[in-house]
Order: C-alpha cells, then structure tokens, then sequence
C-alpha cells in the first residue's frame, strides 16, 4: 500500500486488490463528512426527482394562454407567466430533464471518445499514441466556447448539435486523464500476468486496464456535466442550440431579454435552475475527489 | 534559454496549421452553399454555377485551403459572403472593442481573484475564507450570460444606475473610429466621453470577470496554503524574519508562478467567453460579429475570427510557457 498515498488511481485499485470493503467504507464516511458534498448529491437527488415526475404532475410547457402574458409571480403562476401566455414555471420544470440529459449526454460523447483515445495511446505509447494525442490537443488550441460554436455551426443550430459541441470540449480532458492513467496501470504486474496468459491486447484495455482508471474519470466526469450543462444553456441563448418552443433553460433565457424590462421574472427563474443544477454537480465532484483522494485531505 | 525559446515556439507552429484545417474543413463542409445564399432561393443554376467558379468554390477542398491559407499568411483572410469587405477590416472594426472589455475584465478578476484567495490563505479556516470559498462555487456554477441579465435588472432597471447597453451613447458623439474609447478619450481631454464609455464598461466587465476571478482566487489559495506549508518558509520564519516580508519575499514569489499561468489560460478562455458577454450587453465587438455571421451563413468572417481568437489563445499558451521558464529556471533543463 507504500503507493497509495499518490493518487485517487492507486487508492482505488489498493482497494479492490486487498480488502473490498474497508476502503469503499472509508471513502464513503470522507464523502458524507464533506457537507457540501452533501449538499451537491441532496440538490441532484431533488432535481432528479423533478425530471422524472414533475412534467407529468405541471402539464403542458408550450400551453399558451393570450389572456394571461406576462403576469408576475403569484398564486396561479408561482414564476409568473411569458409573453405568449405560458407558464414560466411549468416550463422550468419540463426543462429539467432536458437540461440534466443534455449534460449526461454530452459527457457520455466525450468520455466516451477521450477514454477510448486515451486508453489506446497509453497502451501504445509509440507512434500511434503520440499522433492520438497530438490530434486531441489541437482541440484545447480553441476557447470551449469557440470550438462549440464552430461544431454548432457545422453541424446545424440544434440541441444535439450542443450536446456534441459539448462533448467534443470535454474530450481532451478525459484523453489526457486515461492516458496518464493507462501509463501508470500498465506497469503493474497483473497486465503481465494478463499477457503470460495469453490475454489479447483489446482483452487486456477492457477487463483490465479500464476497470483500474474508472475512478478518476469518474470524479471528471461529475464536474464534467455541469460545465456541459453550462455550454449546453450558453449555445441555447446564443440561438445555437436547442430551437422554440423546446422549454430549454439557456434558449428561454434569451427569448427572456427582450422583455426584460417588462417581465425580469421570466430570466430570473430558467437562469436560477441551471446555477442550481450546475452547483449540485460541482459540490458533489469537489466532494467526490476529495473522498476519493487521500493526497488532498488537510 | 534561447533553445527552449526556440523550440516552444517551433512547437505552436503544427498546432496552429492543424486547428486551421480543422476549422477550415468543418466550416466549408457545413451545409449551405454560399453561392446560393448569396443570389437567393430562385437564382438559376447557370449563375449560381458561375458565381461558385467565380468564388473558387468548384476548386477540390485541399487546393481551396492552400489558397485560403496562403493568403491568411499575408493577412488577407477573404472576403465576407455578406457585406463583400474584407473580412481583416470587418474584424478590425470590432476586435477593438472586445479586447477593451477583455482587459477590464481580466484586471477585475486578477484584482477580486488574487485578493480574495490570498486573504483567504492567510485566514484560513475563517468567515472570511469560507465565504470567499462559496463565491468562487457560485463563480464557476452561475452562466455568465444570467449573470449579465441579473445585473441589467438590478443595477440597469431597479436602482438605474448604470447603462446597460452598446459602449457609449450614441448622442455625445464619440468617434467611431477610435479603437479604446475610454482611455483614448481620456488622453484627448474628452471626459464625459471617456466616463460615459466607462459607465458602459462597468456590467458588462464584472459579467465577464466572474469565471475568472473565481479560478484565480481558487488557484490563489490553494498555491498559497501550498506554498506556506514548505520547508524554506519555515525557516524564513525560524530566522526571525517578519511575516510581511516572509510573505512577500518568500511566499508570494513561489505561490504566484501556477497563477500566472492561470491567468494566461483564462485570458484566452475570456476572449472566448466575450461572445456571450457581448450578445447580453449589445456590446460591438467580435462576438456579436461571430453570431451576426453564423446566423448569416457568413463563414469566411466566422473562420477569420475563429483563427484569429485560436492564434491569440495558441499565442498566450506560448506567452505563459515562457514566463513559467524564466520564473522557474528548472523548467529550462527538462
């Protein structure tokens, strides 16, 4: 256990190695005492709920009502109403689980891709390694926000066009993590062993080198949705993404600005959601790479 | 030194012709021809033919991107598909506008980012740091873009403070053609100009500062509390120095190298994050222009303006590289 103390990677692989149990236990103990950790999974628990049941119990969120355009908050309309006549907070709700899959999927696409392209050139350290990853550092040479506008703009104005873009920003990061983590799995001698058994190299990526850098791509990857989340909704108000009349948070804030001076309500509330939402999935990383890297406890 | 120099530099040079394929590529295989655009739904197809070959756009990709990168050597980025001017004057016109909000901003988050995560070293533990903790969370969890509306309608539309959009009013007659409004027309004795053009500066600055100042001041702290835990610090102290001057001599020295580097990389993510700023504030810079253009099929101004930003941003990289190598000479011999 000498190298535990050196990363959340070998932290976790120690603990699947020797005692199963202990280890998980210790890190879940970390993770509950870190009350904004707490806090993150509380607010993704509650919004998860709001995702899966709340469109069904709020209605319609396109349901237009002309007599009824922008009326302040109040006890029909608790987040008051739009310009076309709808429901500002009926219309929070359904973007719910738009905005918390288009975060998921996003990070999906560039987990996805970055892990398979960093797995492959920390395995193959060579030439092929280095062509990987000179190829995927040509995407952090663009601002995030640029580099999703231009693949936006390729591809169509659209909410999977966003959720590419987004996933295609995050890619490096993920790259970069399993390649440095592959680095450091397959010096163990259990991929020898893999090997001396005759294990084929794509045997050898899959059941025993991804299992053993999971953990770090995991913490990324919470962080990871909430900056997804936050492209996503920044695409939607540029007009990039999601199109009317989708209730998607980023999109209903830029119809919003036009009747900002009549009608503030309807950009406070879509814009309340996504820091809610972004928050919760940054508390809950923060949390997670602190329970599950020793090296950064004080 | 001047071989490290050399080599760093050598180095940007692949990275920034494969990001001008790239871009080149995705931006010429989107769908839309310009051609057709450009003389309409119900052009013949005759004309639309000769205008393509007119354009160069029969030309295959490959030849069509020697060319274009030919001349983007030369600084002649083509022209718009839309107003027909070259696309360096269209940006020219409003880079200058969006490099000024890009420095207020950034000298608002270096000042609010390094101040908040140093008092927040020192103090660790206490009200202070925990607060500033939280509002570095809410800085990189809040959109900027409701930030910015949040802003509008407090300090704009509730207590009417500031203005809350365009650069500076159009009636006191400032001049268009000068590229930094508030210190250029300070240096010609224009003061209400100069103040009118810095009240507009004011919300859209702070909107873009806040992811800024929330990293420095995390990446402030956090290299601090590093940095006072070491050996040398202890011994600065064990000789009976004073604390200032441990922290000023010792600390300060070694904890600001990884928040230079920040700096450098947010300064660059910034320009980037300029888009969204300018599209809530109606500010004239580059990204109102990059959104004008998308929506306008307009991709030799988005392409220029995407390479331009890359080229700063690759240039900013190698900027912060080499600061890092001459601030930590043990970087030099790697």
């Amino acid at each position: 256990m000498s190298d535990a103390t050196r990363s959340p990677l070998a932290t976790a692989a120690a603990g699947r190695e020797s005692e199963h149990s202990r280890p998980s236990r210790r890190v879940l103990r970390q993770f509950v005492r870190n009350r904004g950790a707490v806090a993150g999974i509380v607010i993704l628990i509650a919004l998860c709920l709001v995702a899966v049941v709340g469109p069904r119990l709020v209605g319609d969120p396109i349901k237009q009502d002309v007599l009824a355009r922008l009326l302040p908050p109040g006890a029909a309309h608790p987040f008051g109403t739009d310009e076309l006549g709808r429901d500002v907070f009926v219309r929070v709700v359904n973007g719910t689980p738009i905005s918390l899959l288009s975060g998921i999927a996003s990070v999906a696409i560039g987990l996805a891709l970055g892990g398979l392209v960093g797995v492959v050139a920390g395995y193959r350290e060579g030439r092929l390694g280095l062509t990987l990853m000179a190829v995927v550092d040509l995407l952090l040479a663009l601002p995030a926000i640029l580099l999703a506008i231009t693949v936006a703009a390729r591809i169509g104005a659209g909410l999977s066009a966003a959720m590419i873009a987004a996933g295609l920003v995050g890619l490096p990061a993920y790259a970069r993590l399993s390649r440095a983590s592959t680095l450091e799995v397959k010096r163990r001698e259990m991929i020898d062993a893999a090997r001396a058994m005759g294990a084929s190299d794509i045997r050898i990526m899959t059941r025993h080198i991804l299992p053993n850098i999971l953990t770090p791509l995991i913490v990324q990857s919470t962080i990871g949705v909430g900056n997804a989340i936050l492209l996503v909704s920044a695409l939607g108000f540029l007009g990039l993404g999601a199109q009317p009349p989708t209730p998607e948070w980023g999109r209903m804030l830029s119809d919003a600005q036009r009747f900002i001076t009549a009608a503030p309500w309807i950009g406070i509330f879509p814009g309340l959601a996504i820091s809610l939402t972004v928050l919760g999935f940054n508390l809950a990383g923060d949390g997670l790479r602190d329970a599950l890297d020793p090296t950064l406890q004080q | 030194m001047s071989r490290y120099l050399v080599r760093r530099i050598l180095l940007a040079i692949p990275i920034l012709l494969g990001v001008s394929l790239i871009v080149f590529l995705m931006l010429h295989t989107a769908g839309g021809d310009p051609a057709e655009l450009k003389l309409g739904l119900h052009a013949d197809p005759v004309s639309v033919a000769r205008l393509r070959h007119e354009m160069g756009l029969d030309r295959p990709l490959a030849v069509q991107y020697v060319d274009f990168l030919s001349h983007a050597i030369r600084g002649d980025l083509g022209r718009s598909y839309r107003s027909n001017a070259p696309v360096t004057d269209e940006i020219a016109a409003r880079f200058p506008a969006t490099i000024e909000l890009a420095i207020a901003a950034m000298l608002l988050a270096i000042v609010i980012g390094i101040g908040f995560g140093a008092v927040a070293a020192v103090r660790r533990h206490s009200f202070f740091d925990y607060s500033s903790t939280v509002g570095a969370l809410l800085g990189v969890s809040i959109p900027t873009f409701w930030l910015g509306l949040i802003l509008i309608i407090v300090f704009g539309l509730w207590l009417r403070w500031l203005p809350i959009s365009g650069r500076v009013n159009p009636r006191l007659g400032a001049d268009p053609s000068m590229p930094f409004l508030v210190v250029g027309s300070a240096l010609h004795g224009d003061w209400p100009i100069a103040k009118d053009a810095a009240l507009h500066l004011i919300l859209p600055a702070i909107t873009l500062a806040g992811w800024p100042a929330a990293i420095i001041a995390r990446m402030t702290r956090a290299s601090l509390i590093e940095a006072l835990g070491r050996d040398y610090v202890r011994t600065a102290r064990g000789k009976g120095l004073a604390e200032r001057a441990v922290l000023v001599g010792h600390v300060a020295r070694n904890a600001l190298i990884p928040v230079l580097t920040v700096i450098g990389l947010e300064f660059g993510t910034l320009l980037g994050g300029a888009v969204v700023t300018e599209t809530v504030f109606a500010w004239p810079g580059i990204g109102q222009l990059t959104i004008t253009a998308i929506n306008a099929r307009d991709y030799q101004v988005v392409q220029g303006i995407v390479l331009l930003l890359a080229t700063i941003f690759i240039g900013l990289n190698l900027l912060v590289d080499l600061l890092y190598a001459v601030l930590d000479p043990r970087i030099r011999y790697e």
